[in-house]
């Protein structure tokens, strides 16, 4: 995978999220390079791979205040427990990552991909690494916490 | 018939089911029920039958696009809309093929969605 195409990838995903943080939680981004906050408590993260020409995954991680925030925006209301939680954020990362896919598909008209269903991770030390993976990300603040978000392309 | 028309949710995200209910209710729509896979839709539609159907596209069990070939082999008249994270021209064109009539994408806005509904009524 050249860089040229995984940093195009990673414009897909990176204008998906801004699009979607914005018309469901109403929520402004700023970017930043050291998401310390992340990785300082509990926190989420959520995975959702595709399949198609290529294989990869797009990753996010955020800390569990702002996932209670990002549930109230979608809903108006705080989760009844933890697995309503995990729904909404994996449906979440789903329309984020449908939205960058769709960016993809049209531009490159024989990509065909598809994406695969979200997992979502809890923890308070939890690290995910894809040694075999192409990867570029970046991280934004927005008001309740940091979000970080990585594109990884198989075979890179 | 645009008041108290019959809607059946097809997608696994209960905060679809939520996020469609609080768009169309107020406008005097009913959502009958939710199904979590195009298998479980198809027998609701059987049992319910609602004049519209939003559909999903990524699911367990029975996706989208073969959940609309069965319900168009079924009932020609079917009014579907499909309803997605991803809306690329070739799953656009796909859907259309079989027979869809109004493709959304996720997240949508709920003015979207009673357009959509009314439009195919």
């Amino acid at each position: 995978m050249e860089e040229e195409k995984l940093f195009f990838f990673h414009k897909c995903m990176d204008d998906a999220f801004r699009k979607v943080v914005s018309q469901l939680t109403g929520m402004s981004l700023t970017p930043i390079t050291e998401p310390s906050s992340i990785t300082d408590e509990k926190k989420f993260s959520l995975i959702v791979g595709w399949v198609g020409q290529n294989k990869g995954r797009v990753l996010f991680e955020l800390n569990e205040k702002l996932a209670l925030k990002i549930f109230e925006a979608m809903n108006g209301v705080p989760p009844d427990d933890d697995l309503e939680l995990y729904l909404h954020l994996a449906e979440f990362a789903n329309m984020v990552s449908g939205n960058g896919i769709t960016g993809i598909n049209d531009f490159y008209k024989s990509s065909e991909l598809r994406l695969t269903p979200p997992a979502v991770f809890a923890g308070e030390k939890l690290e995910i690494t894809s040694p075999k993976v192409s990867s570029a990300g970046g991280a934004y603040r927005l008001e309740y916490g940091a979000i970080r978000l990585e594109i990884g392309i198989e075979g890179g | 018939m645009t008041e108290k028309a019959k809607v059946l949710v097809i997608d696994d995200s209960p905060f679809i089911s939520k996020a469609v209910r609080k768009a169309v209710e107020p406008e005097g729509f009913e959502v009958v029920g939710q199904a979590f896979n195009g298998r479980e839709g198809l027998e609701m539609i059987r049992d319910h039958q609602p004049e519209i159907i939003i559909l999903d596209v990524t699911m367990p069990v029975m996706d989208g696009l073969e959940t609309a070939e069965n319900i168009y082999r079924r009932n020609p008249d079917a009014k579907v809309i499909m309803l997605s994270a991803m809306g690329d021209e070739k799953l656009v064109t796909a859907a259309k093929r079989i027979g869809v009539k109004r493709f959304l994408n996720k997240p949508f806005k709920a003015e979207e969605m009673v357009a959509a509904i009314k439009g195919l009524l």
